[in-house]
């Protein structure tokens, strides 16, 4: 099969390219940690509520500036609905749905992780800008999907 | 009359070629219509009638314009260039692929029904443990044996070509046409498997529980060689029809070749990246198939290499000096170039952006956001369709005994530049607003006020508004496609008109036979497939949480 | 197209062998294109990446 001269530097190019794409990324999740969410834990998601720790969701500090968010997704809303932190604090959330696939994503923030049912997901998020964030689900969930929402205050 | 043809066409597999149009473009139609509609009420600018729900057009719109008008475009088109070249099928090979027509016909209005009686508002993923009527499924089922007669005809036409021409190289037309069907096969497992073992069983209420995962996983194995199976027919009008088009030749027949057969390689053992923000899929598996992602974008190097190459080599055949001057001869005032041409354009961003998508926590940026729809509007709805419009432009001619007269052609000049520039406004405005997070797949929300959400509705360029723009100027221009359909169909005056296949080059070289061994290809797709899902499968199975109940949400 | 335009078309840029290969063509308008192409990647996958890190 005959290549082209020119044919050749471009494929040179654009496998380079895509191998050095690779190696960064590659890079930023192995060797720095930045994976996308992929916790593997699992719950029975008829049993959410008495399951802990979704039996009591909320907010846990547990040391001075690291909090633990859990949270319950569901149709249409997340438990619980409102969470206030100081600025400057990292939250890991955990999440679950106990019926259908939801989302949690924080706009402006990379964290936008899906919520399966059966399956706890987590995220971790340093809030570095006061402000009140917007939590939505953007996995269509039925009929008042668009009404799915919670906020995060962070405060100064 | 039975044995006529039309330019090279037997008139009875023209009409099964025709057959299929017919439905695509139907459904095109009422595709949009709901599309348009979406986009005023994600605008803010009109509210639904009450006996209408946001997520049920939705859901229309998603089943018609990316499973129907895609499926029966690409078969229509297909067989008809089978039948032009490698002569007309068998009677045997037609009653099959109109056996396949009717079962996906059954299949596509069973499960229409179920979606307009709002039994069936899951959208076009119908992710668990969202539960439509069982109907639903069985339509989908359906669906899925239509495609798979349709294809058995064309490849048992392929194969008896290849008995009776021993030794001969197929026409590059049917062997990229058997390496779309195979890549379609190869797919659909996944589809059938969760529809058909999982779906149907649990909607029936044979079982009480599914599981959600491996719902997800088996959809996306199915899911992205989905879009290949859309993009690969208009891969083949860019090799075989375009240099045609354009007065030139075929750059290399063994490299359009090998793009397909890398295309088959590796566009199915790829589903995880549309899982990458999932739970319960470790991430070592994730960036194996994000590695494998990224080699099915080596085939599409290949094709941007190719089609300037064809360009340039056309151009300075016809005297064209410079660096640049083959440019200008191309042929910009004939819509049988000009749209497929726009649509390679989109290309480039909308590759870049599955680039971006597949780029493992990249994803998270994105993901599940406007810019995926942005992303999908630019390939399927830009690249796919563009291409697949400046195919009508000629092949329903063709099929007719009719012609694409000068006003016709302006005509669709104007219909393509009108989708063209209805589809910059609005995938670029879903590209940027989904950068600032606005969610896909949502009715019209201010999320109580939210400036964050609010601002989604303020931008000049980034905003819903803008998006509603867009999309009404694509629906005047799917309306103007409607009536170009109508002309070329039953009123332009009847005349020969050309099946555009063009030659390879003289200096193209040799084809390695390698290319056409299939059994080998196969086999190499399925260990592919094998090495990146049986470890992550099997875990799903083995370490399945208890299942889910169904739930209707809507 | 005859063998003869074809020999003509490239009368500009000769070479001295008489088989024909796709060397004898001129692509270079081509090879900038694809690169240019090349270009927008990258430059869009960098600025989505410099977005991640930065909300990191």
């Amino acid at each position: 099969m005959h290549l082209h001269r020119y044919e050749k530097y471009w494929l040179i190019f654009g496998v380079g390219t895509l191998i050095i794409f690779l190696s960064v990324i590659g890079v930023s999740a192995f060797a720095m940690g930045n994976h996308p969410p992929s916790h593997t834990e699992t719950i029975d998601p008829q049993n959410v509520d008495e399951t802990p720790p979704f039996d009591n969701p909320g907010l846990e500090q547990i040391d001075e500036h690291t909090y633990v968010a859990t949270i319950k997704a569901m149709t249409f809303g997340y438990q619980p609905n409102e969470i206030e932190i100081p600025v400057g604090s990292t939250v890991i959330f955990q999440v679950t749905s106990q019926d259908v696939v939801h989302s949690f994503t924080i706009p402006g923030t990379n964290v936008n992780m899906m919520v399966t049912p059966g399956h706890i997901n987590k995220a971790e998020h340093t809030f570095t800008e006061p402000g009140s964030y917007l939590v939505l689900c953007n996995e269509y969930c039925g009929t008042g999907h668009h009404y799915m929402q919670m906020t995060i205050e962070v405060i100064e | 009359m039975s044995f006529v043809t039309n330019n090279g066409i037997d008139q009875r597999d023209g009409k099964l070629g025709m057959t299929f149009l017919y439905v695509a473009f139907a459904a095109l139609i009422v595709g949009a219509s709901c599309g348009v509609l979406q986009g005023l009420v994600r605008g803010g600018l009109i509210e639904l009638p009450g006996f209408l729900d946001y997520y049920q057009i939705l859901t229309v719109h998603g089943v018609l314009l990316a499973l129907v008008f895609t499926t029966y475009f690409i078969f229509g088109f297909l067989f008809a260039g089978m039948s032009k070249m490698l002569g007309k099928m068998t009677s045997g090979e037609r009653t099959s692929g109109w056996i396949g027509f009717t079962i996906l016909t059954i299949g596509t209005v069973l499960t229409a029904i179920m979606i307009l009686l709002n039994d069936g508002s899951v959208l076009y993923t119908f992710y668990a443990p969202m539960q439509a009527s069982p109907w639903f499924y069985i339509g989908l089922a359906l669906f899925m044996i239509g495609t798979w007669i349709c294809g058995a005809a064309m490849l048992t036409h392929y194969f008896r070509w290849k008995k009776t021409n021993k030794g001969q190289l197929t026409p590059l037309f049917s062997f990229m046409t058997v390496g779309t069907i195979l890549l379609w096969y190869v797919a659909s497992i996944g589809i059938s498997a969760t529809v058909i073992l999982q779906f149907i069983p649990w909607s029936f209420g044979l079982v009480d529980k599914i599981n959600v995962l491996l719902s997800r996983t088996l959809f996306w194995y199915f899911g992205h060689p989905l879009v290949y199976f859309w993009l690969l027919p208009a891969y083949m009008a860019w090799y075989v029809v375009i240099p045609k088009i354009i007065g030139g030749k075929l750059f290399s027949d063994s490299l359009a070749r090998l793009s397909f057969i890398l295309f088959l390689l590796f566009s199915i053992p790829v589903g995880f990246h549309h899982q990458l923000m999932e739970s319960g899929i470790p991430e070592f598996w994730k960036y194996l198939q994000v590695v494998l992602t990224f080699a099915v974008i080596v085939p599409s190097l290949l094709t941007a290499f190719s089609m300037f190459a064809t360009f340039e080599s056309a151009g300075r055949a016809q005297g064209a000096t410079g660096l640049f001057g083959w440019f200008k001869k191309l042929p910009w005032h004939d819509v049988r170039f000009l749209a497929p041409f726009i649509g390679m354009i989109y290309f480039i961003p909308a590759g870049t952006g599955g680039i971006i998508n597949a780029s493992h926590q990249m994803n998270a940026v994105v993901h599940n956001t406007l810019w995926v729809v942005g992303h999908f509007h630019a390939t399927v709805g830009a690249t796919v369709a563009l291409t697949f419009f400046g195919i009508t432009y000629w092949l329903i001619p063709v099929l007719r005994g009719r012609q694409l007269t000068p006003k016709m052609n302006k005509l669709g000049v104007i219909q393509t530049i009108l989708w063209s520039v209805g589809m910059f406004i609005m995938s670029g405005a879903m590209h940027i607003l989904g950068l600032f997070g606005a969610p896909r797949r949502t009715a019209y929300t201010t999320y109580q006020d939210h400036p964050t959400a609010l601002e989604w509705l303020e931008g000049v360029f980034s905003s819903q508004v803008t998006m509603a723009i867009g999309g009404t100027i694509l629906f005047v221009a799917a309306l103007l496609m409607i009536y170009n359909v109508i002309h070329l169909a039953f009123l332009a005056p009847k005349a020969q008109t050309e099946f555009p296949i063009s030659e390879v080059a003289e200096d193209a070289g040799q084809t390695p036979r390698i290319l056409e061994n299939w059994k080998l290809w196969i086999g190499i797709a399925f260990a592919l497939i094998l090495f990146a899902y049986t470890i992550p499968l099997w875990d799903m199975i083995q370490n399945a949480p208890p299942g889910s109940p169904p739930i209707r949400t809507w | 197209m005859s063998n003869l335009e074809y020999k003509k078309s490239k009368q500009k840029n000769p070479h001295t062998h008489t088989t024909k290969t796709h060397e004898d063509q001129s692509l270079k308008g081509t090879f900038v294109s694809v690169m240019l192409l090349g270009t927008f990647i990258v430059v869009a996958w960098v600025g989505i990446f410099y977005l991640f890190i930065s909300r990191l």
